[in-house]
């Protein structure tokens, strides 16, 4: 059988069988090259944040640890104070430049932050994808081969047909290249929408199911960061969470909080409706 | 030095205070009857967490010291959750717990004889055939000691340990409740032990109880904390353990916050810390 022969409605059906295959065959390939089956099971709060939503989860959740902790403090209507010498003193690199950041900031938001913060999260990053949880430089030049084969295998079968159809004269061929690019977009899509590997997949899932009960009340910091990091900070239960201080507590109403007072410089961020401001709200 | 390790069984309502305070938790223990049912994904879950974690799957039904034998269904389930989750050790109690096909729902002390004896080996080489890991055994704690025994209890247990190989897992918890109920001496009853087969060890905590005549008996029922006693018992047995040690502390419900459990373990440690002191001392 020459699939070229079929009739349009025909050759339409086998085209969506076509890609099915193909998308398939490419995802199994993909999960086979991304499986590391002896990956570790991170446990640094930041890490799973980071795994989880990237740069702004990451930052979310150093920035409800430095609220929770006091370091970032006293919202009052936009005021918000940062401890500089207790911020300077913060082991962790990520941490320091977070509290860096809010005490030297004026304007800011999401992106503002997580551009602030990009160098400690380069050394984050780099250990999740030496763990084989991230793709490194490697795996991402893998994908956009195989992106492109995906796109190219796509479109070899479509111009194969589309040339074959114009030359029995044949012009309807509106809906077949829209097919196409509709099925290269989803091939586009699929491989992008996700910067962790399998390994990277799995050990977040398992944190997901390992940690199934919400902290509360008696719950310490360390577990409300590491259940921020997985779930996110909107899911560790505000009411209930002793580290959660509302932006605009006692101020004006609206997201985000504001410029500086104290010991400190201040900022103010856009967004974000829970622990910290910019560290708030979300979720996943 | 003898690197002792000291953990918690993993229970859910615990579960992020495990991971989260990991640098003060060396090893779990998960009751593999939580999840006999839990579909492969869920085992996987575990399987990654046992990489990270030295992770003791323990079963609560084999009825491994019994005339009755070990129900294949349930081993076959255990089995299943074993080789998904390739646990560092596997363990179940000394214990009868069905008649027949006729599930009695708890764990019953065995009549300690050599019938029993003789069965509990065959039990325990079955339970290794099938599972394909030798189990470690678990003296159990009892109310009622069992009419027509021709040993007592360390009797019984030294005599199966001189006829297998299978390591004991020592509930220090238990030996304390049926001292305290039977009148016996822990340290006599440790000492007639073989304690080099001893390479995990549970505390636990109990209250008493008392009976319609006001008679008092001493519960083991892991939703207490862990008494002096029971720290008495683990600093004597490091003191004559030659292994490493993992000490698992047992809750099973009106769960503290996890900083009192982290107390409980480190005063576990600093137990075996003197313990082992005294060890090298003598």
């Amino acid at each position: 059988m020459n699939p070229f022969d079929l009739s349009g409605p025909e050759f339409l059906v086998f085209y969506v069988v076509y890609i099915a295959v193909i998308f398939i065959a490419a995802e199994i390939y993909w999960r086979v090259r991304t499986a590391r089956p002896e990956a570790p099971l991170p446990t640094n709060p930041y890490e799973i944040a980071y795994l989880r939503g990237g740069a702004r989860e990451a930052a979310r959740v150093a920035v409800m640890g430095l609220v929770g902790r006091g370091i970032i403090k006293q919202f009052e209507g936009r005021q918000l104070q940062v401890s500089k010498e207790r911020a300077t003193r913060l082991p962790d690199p990520f941490e320091r430049r977070t509290a860096e950041f809010f005490g030297t900031r004026r304007l800011a938001g999401d992106k503002a932050l997580t551009a602030f913060v990009q160098e400690p999260l380069r050394s984050l990053a780099a250990k999740l994808e030496s763990a084989g949880l991230m793709l490194d430089g490697k795996l991402r030049g893998e994908r956009v081969l195989l992106t492109l084969a995906v796109v190219a295998a796509l479109w070899l079968m479509a111009g194969i047909k589309i040339a074959v159809a114009l030359g029995r004269g044949r012009t309807n061929i509106g809906f077949f290249i829209l097919l196409a690019s509709v099925a290269s977009i989803a091939a586009i899509v699929m491989f992008y929408r996700t910067a962790r590997t399998r390994a990277g997949g799995r050990a977040l899932s398992a944190l997901t199911n390992l940690n199934r009960r919400p902290v509360g009340t008696g719950s310490n910091f360390s577990e409300v960061m590491l259940y921020a990091a997985i779930f996110g900070v909107a899911a560790t239960q505000l009411e209930a969470n002793p580290y959660y201080r509302k932006p605009n507590e006692g101020g004006e109403s609206g997201s985000g909080c504001g410029s500086s007072s104290g010991d400190s410089g201040g900022s103010s961020c856009g967004g974000g409706s829970g622990c910290g401001g910019c560290g708030g709200g979300g979720g996943d | 030095m003898i690197a002792d390790r000291f953990g918690l069984s993993w229970r859910g309502e615990l579960s992020t205070a495990i991971l989260a305070n990991r640098a003060r938790i060396d090893a779990i223990e998960l009751i593999a009857d939580d999840y006999l049912d839990a579909p492969a994904t869920k085992l996987r879950h575990f399987r990654a967490l046992a990489r990270e974690i030295p992770l003791g799957l323990h079963s609560i039904h084999l009825g491994l010291a019994s005339t009755v034998p070990v129900s294949s269904a349930y081993l076959d389930r255990i089995a299943r959750v074993a080789d998904v989750i390739d646990p560092a050790s596997f363990s179940d109690h000394l214990a009868f717990v069905r008649s027949d096909d006729t599930e009695i729902g708890h764990m019953h002390a065995p009549i300690r004889d050599e019938a029993t004896l003789d069965s509990t080996l065959v039990n325990l080489a079955r339970t290794e055939r099938i599972i394909g890991r030798k189990p470690e055994v678990e003296n159990i704690a009892t109310l009622i000691d069992p009419p027509g025994c021709a040993m007592t209890e360390s009797e019984w247990l030294a005599k199966l340990l001189g006829r297998c190989e299978n390591r004991l897992l020592l509930d220090l918890h238990n030996v304390h409740a049926n001292a305290t109920n039977f009148g016996f001496h822990p340290g006599t009853f440790l000492d007639a032990l073989q304690l080099d087969r001893v390479h995990t060890v549970h505390i636990a905590g109990g209250k008493w109880i008392a009976d319609d005549d006001g008679n008092r008996r001493y519960l083991d029922d892991h939703l207490n904390p862990v008494g002096d006693p029971t720290y008495a018992l683990l600093e004597t047995l490091a003191s004559k353990a030659p292994n490493p040690l993992t000490i698992i502390l047992e809750r099973d419900g009106r769960y503290p916050p996890m900083r009192e459990l982290l107390d409980e373990l480190d005063r576990a440690r600093a137990a075996v810390a003197r313990g082992r002191a005294q060890r090298e001392r003598s």
